[in-house]
């Protein structure tokens, strides 16, 4: 990993320049009166700052900047699609009626956070990344209205104890490596207690934020208590920006620890917060009848299937890691723009679901689709995740693991299938429209859904450049 | 000609009916629509078999981690077999839809659902590797729960349909679980490479005689075989045409078709006393339960269960010609008998009792069809069912348990097949309903050509076995396989013919068979377990929390001094987190 090596820099500063461009302008038009300039403004730099990132992830260029940031594969692929996701994210929220300037400014700090992580070099940057997108936000659940103080003083206080447990494990890793840098960290690791202390209270942290199992006890409550926007940038940016960082801590930062006989505890470790989080999740959804609580499971359990990835650690499971975050971000937040737009229309729980296909036909085979994706059926997105995700932990001597994996997705079919049937199996009344915003972003989920799962090589040669790059 | 083009009409076919449903008028030539897509498939499906000669074949899908995954194509005979049955069977059967689906709002999505299925099932002809196949195979199961709970404002069908699922979720676990651990130790997917890699193995590695044993669970279940079979005769709650064409002639057969392309490997696993056993029980299950079964559709059902009983019973004996030759045939008479229900199910204003129902008036032609299929399905001499089950009959002489069992339900098949057809005709002799008689001779031509087409086949097939029927049958399992079966029709015919039932009241032994109650308690008992466990979690979610609660005012001092406890249960989170990141550092000790 050469500083100035490839002669791909330049593309930095189309990334860096409209981020920063955009957060000044999101914070500037917080006193201006337009919606549309504002709603213009951030999407427009976000898809240039995005589509320079995807750009860079293409050419596999990698080098430092700014002494606490580097770009390379992986980065910039995961920044890509998350400007994406948020983009989506803000398409969705334009026809709310709360402020959307404020709602803005928040957001362009979610997509600072997110690119300090993604870019990180130093272990303090993902920390001040993490932190801002949680406080974001917390925030931006807080300015919703009366009603959401507490989603979002939940969110806040969980957030607080998880940089408090992050800073403890950073603290104890300092005598070690006083740079905190992820490259070449911890070459000779002494004093290996506490260095997988550490590691343990690092995955603790960031598991908070991703909702792994027993980390995950808040998540139902504040997705269900948050408005549907924002619980899917939660469960679609948030959580995966928590995996991002989590896939730097342990490849990067414990490589060498791992490599001298740290492995089986990191391993261990995740293994058994797969298996927890998978079967919690999955069961646990299988008796809600309340549709937004049981996405809110079953995205719990499919950071469960992620975790198998980065425990298995090799080549293949750090590739089909990278390649289920990004599917599972797309559909989730095609699942939640559903959720949201039927909870503004007063249908949340299962049995108001029901003759959803006879009201609104696209809704239902949407929600559908992306359910299906979710359960795992081929052609879909989810499909190929699922597979290689396991395929890797039979490569990986992990096949009980896959074994449960199998199990798990089969489980999810079942509630899943109880909503279909709701949808499908009986008789709708009146009909109801789709608002445009909405539609938009759920047809763009299942374009990308149906298209990746058809072609998967699209993202899949990405996502193995971008493991190789770490 | 490329083999994927074949799926096009079809496809193309379900789509445009689909769309067609946007408005009533357009939606009344859905029909028409999907029957040219069948038919164009089925052409196509014929052109490529005789003209081309295609060769397997392999498509990139994607790689990952340094390998690839292809979608691999294959045409053994198995797989041209089945290709033309399905070419043979679907327009027939969308044919037939044509008549029988006279509802005129539900047209688009029946013809778009039985489309998708159609493909899934062409797909699943051609395979030759596991992710064609488990693609396929997810298609069936997909397209057969949606067409199962067809009916969906009815009370029975959706729980059809979810005890179908569930059942065949079982078996998709067990597939895939199956085909990754193959692939771990092989690193493919094709049929081909994995049996020669079998092959050369010294000594086989335990993970995949396991592998084997899923496999074959799965197989068991798609195919209904005991004790994975109560879906099957639930899903007679689906309409006619999707009982004629998934539920006894090409979906069933799915587990059967992945034991024939695999029966080298399971050979080599050692594995074929299990489908020899599981046949043999489903076998007598199978024809127990269908003689005691009242509904017309379900008697015909466990039928379909004995039939592919059969089939894996031909397989664990290693006769793979004989399980390919009844696999071809029992397709046939098996459509032809479920449309003949279908038919006598019409004119009854869709009664289902064997014995209020009348059957086929003054109509020779529905009537001779019925005949013919039944006597093909009882296996007389010479009709195209007798082979087969000689075929059979011939390899378990040396295995003295299974050939009983088999002459059996030989005797079994012959009764229940005449008392299906007997009972109803019995009815219509002592009370004739004039309606009933008139809605018989007025019968639509779309329905009665099918089945007449079928009859011929049936009777084309025999012609054939006749000249080409160069396999090797033991004249004495044959004398003895007519015998019995002479002797079962006879017996039919005093039973059920000459006198009213014997086997009409309701006696509780009868009752056990024909509601399958203990499959069924414990089936319920399963599900209530698993429902139980995710209860639990969640109890013990809320449990914990409560006791977090308790401790979390003590320890983590949040207390009810501040706002954010009455908000709700932060504190308790924090300190869920709290024992959550103790648990987790306790690994570091355990851990070395």
């Amino acid at each position: 990993m050469l500083p100035y090596a490839s002669g791909q820099e330049p593309a930095i500063y189309l990334i860096a320049v409209p981020l920063l461009l955009l957060v000044v302008s999101a914070i500037a038009q917080v006193y201006s009166r337009s919606r549309k300039l504002s709603f213009v403004s951030i999407i427009v730099l976000l898809l240039i700052s995005g589509s320079a990132s995807l750009y860079l992830s293409g050419t596999g260029a990698s080098f430092r900047f700014l002494s606490v940031l580097q770009a390379n594969g992986f980065g910039s692929l995961l920044f890509g699609a998350i400007s994406i996701a948020i983009v989506l994210i803000e398409v969705l929220s334009y026809g709310n009626t709360g402020k959307l300037q404020r709602f803005n400014m928040l957001l362009s700090f979610v997509v600072l956070g997110a690119f300090l992580v993604a870019f990180a070099y130093s272990i303090i940057a993902i920390l001040v990344g993490v932190e801002m997108v949680i406080l974001a936000s917390a925030f931006m659940i807080l300015q919703s209205g009366k009603n959401y103080v507490e989603p979002a003083v939940k969110l806040f206080v969980l957030g607080a104890v998880a940089t408090a447990v992050f800073t403890l494990a950073m603290a104890l890793l300092f005598p070690y490596d006083v740079n905190l840098s992820l490259v070449g960290a911890l070459a000779a690791p002494i004093g290996k207690f506490i260095i997988g202390m550490s590691l343990v209270l690092f995955i603790g942290a960031l598991s908070i934020e991703s909702a792994a199992f027993p980390f995950n006890f808040w998540v139902p409550d504040v997705y269900e208590g948050a408005p549907g926007n924002i619980t899917a940038l939660l469960a679609g940016v948030n959580k995966k920006v928590a995996l991002i960082a989590l896939i730097e801590i342990t490849m990067l930062v414990f490589a060498a620890y791992s490599a001298s006989g740290g492995m089986p505890l990191l391993s261990d470790t995740l293994v058994i917060l797969s298996i927890l989080t998978m079967f919690f999740g999955n069961l646990a959804a299988l008796v809600q009848r309340n549709i937004k609580r049981l996405f809110a499971y079953s995205s719990i359990s499919q950071i469960g299937y992620i975790l198998i990835g980065i425990a298995v650690a090799t080549h293949l499971g750090v590739e089909s890691s990278i390649f289920y975050i990004i599917a599972h971000m797309f559909m989730i937040i095609g699942a939640f723009a559903i959720v949201f737009w039927l909870e503004s229309r007063n249908i949340r729980t299962m049995d108001e679901y029901s003759g959803l296909y006879g009201r609104n036909a696209f809704a239902a085979i949407g929600l559908t689709i992306l359910m299906l994706s979710m359960a795992g059926i081929p052609p879909l997105v989810g499909f190929v995740g699922k597979f290689i995700l396991f395929s890797s932990a039979v490569y990986g001597n992990l096949a009980f693991l896959a074994f449960v994996g199998v199990i798990n997705s089969f489980i999810s079919i079942y509630y899943y299938a109880k909503v279909m049937n709701q949808m499908f199996l009986r008789k709708g009344e009146r009909h109801i429209s789709m608002d445009r915003n909405i539609a938009v972003v759920v047809a763009a989920c299942l374009v990308f859904v149906i298209a990746v799962g058809i072609f998967p090589q699209l993202l899949l040669g990405a996502a193995s450049a971008a493991a190789a790059a770490l | 000609m490329y083999p994927l083009t074949v799926l096009l009409p079809l496809f193309v076919g379900g789509i445009a009916a689909l769309a067609m449903g946007v408005s009533p008028k357009s939606e009344r030539y859905a029909k028409y629509v999907a029957l040219a897509g069948a038919l164009g498939s089925a052409l196509l499906t014929v052109l490529l078999l005789v003209h081309a000669a295609p060769l397997p074949s392999q498509i990139a899908w994607f790689s990952a981690g340094g390998y690839s995954f292809h979608l691999e194509l294959s045409f053994t005979s198995a797989n041209q077999l089945l290709l033309l049955l399905i070419a043979v069977i679907s327009p027939l059967i969308f044919l037939y839809s044509v008549g029988y689906m006279d509802v005129p709002s539900e047209q688009s999505r029946y013809y778009f659902l039985m489309s998708l299925f159609a493909v899934s099932m062409t797909l699943l002809a051609m395979s030759g590797g596991f992710l064609t196949f488990f693609i396929a195979w997810e298609g069936l199961g997909i397209t057969s729960y949606l067409l199962i709970g067809f009916w969906y404002h009815k009370e029975a069908p959706p729980l059809a349909a979810r005890k179908a699922i569930t059942t065949i979720l079982v078996g998709d676990i067990c597939l895939l679980a199956g085909m990754l651990m193959i692939w771990s130790i092989f690193h493919t997917f094709s049929f081909a490479a994995i049996i020669s890699g079998a092959h050369a193995l010294a000594t086989i590695p335990t993970i995949i005689i396991a592998a084997g044993v899923l496999l074959l669970v799965g197989a068991f279940t798609k195919s209904a075989q005991f004790p994975f079979h109560e879906w099957l005769s639930d899903a007679m709650e689906g309409p006619t045409p999707v009982s004629a064409f998934l539920h006894s002639s090409t979906m069933v057969k799915a587990g059967v078709f992945l034991a024939i392309l695999l029966i080298p490997l399971f050979i080599e696993l050692k594995l074929l006393w299990l489908m020899l056993v599981i046949g043999a029980i489903t076998v007598l299950v199978g024809a127990v339960t269908a003689l005691a079964s009242d509904h017309i559709k379900k008697i015909l059902a466990y039928s379909t269960m004995e039939d592919l009983g059969l089939m894996f019973v031909a397989l664990g004996l290693n006769a793979i010609p004989a399980a390919l030759l009844f696999f071809a045939v029992q397709a046939i008479y098996k459509a032809l008998l479920l449309m003949s229900s279908g038919t006598i199910m019409k004119a009854n204003g869709d009664d289902v009792n064997i014995y209020r129902v009348s059957s086929f008036g003054r109509n020779r032609l529905l009537f001779i069809s019925a005949l013919i299929g039944a006597l093909s399905l009882a296996g007389l001499f010479p009709f195209s069912g007798f082979f087969g089950k000689v075929a059979i009959d011939s390899a378990a002489v040396s295995n003295v348990t299974v050939y009983v069992v088999l002459t059996v339900a030989d005797f079994l098949t012959a009764l229940y097949i005449f008392r299906w057809l007997f009972v109803p005709m019995g009815n219509q002799r002592r009370a004739p309903r004039s309606l009933i008689i008139a809605k018989f001779a007025t019968m639509k031509r779309s329905m009665q050509a099918p089945q007449a087409i079928l009859a011929a086949g049936v009777l084309a097939f025999t012609a054939y076995l006749f000249i080409n029927g160069n396999f090797a049958v033991n004249l004495a399992a044959a004398s003895i396989e007519t015998a019995v079966v002479v002797f079962g029709m006879l017996a039919a015919y005093i039973m059920f013919k000459k006198t009213t039932s014997m086997l009409s009241e309701r006696s509780r032994a009868r009752l056990l068979m024909h509601t399958s109650y203990p499959v069924n308690a414990a089936y319920n008992l399963l599900a209530a377990s698993v429902i139980g466990i995710a209860r639990g979690a969640e109890a013990f979610e809320r449990y914990l929390n409560r006791v977090l609660y308790a401790g979390a005012r003590g320890v983590v001092g949040l207390g009810s001094s501040t706002k954010v406890a009455e908000n709700g249960n932060v504190n308790t989170y924090v300190a869920a987190l709290a024992v959550g990141l103790v648990i987790v550092l306790l690994l570091l000790i355990l851990v070395p």
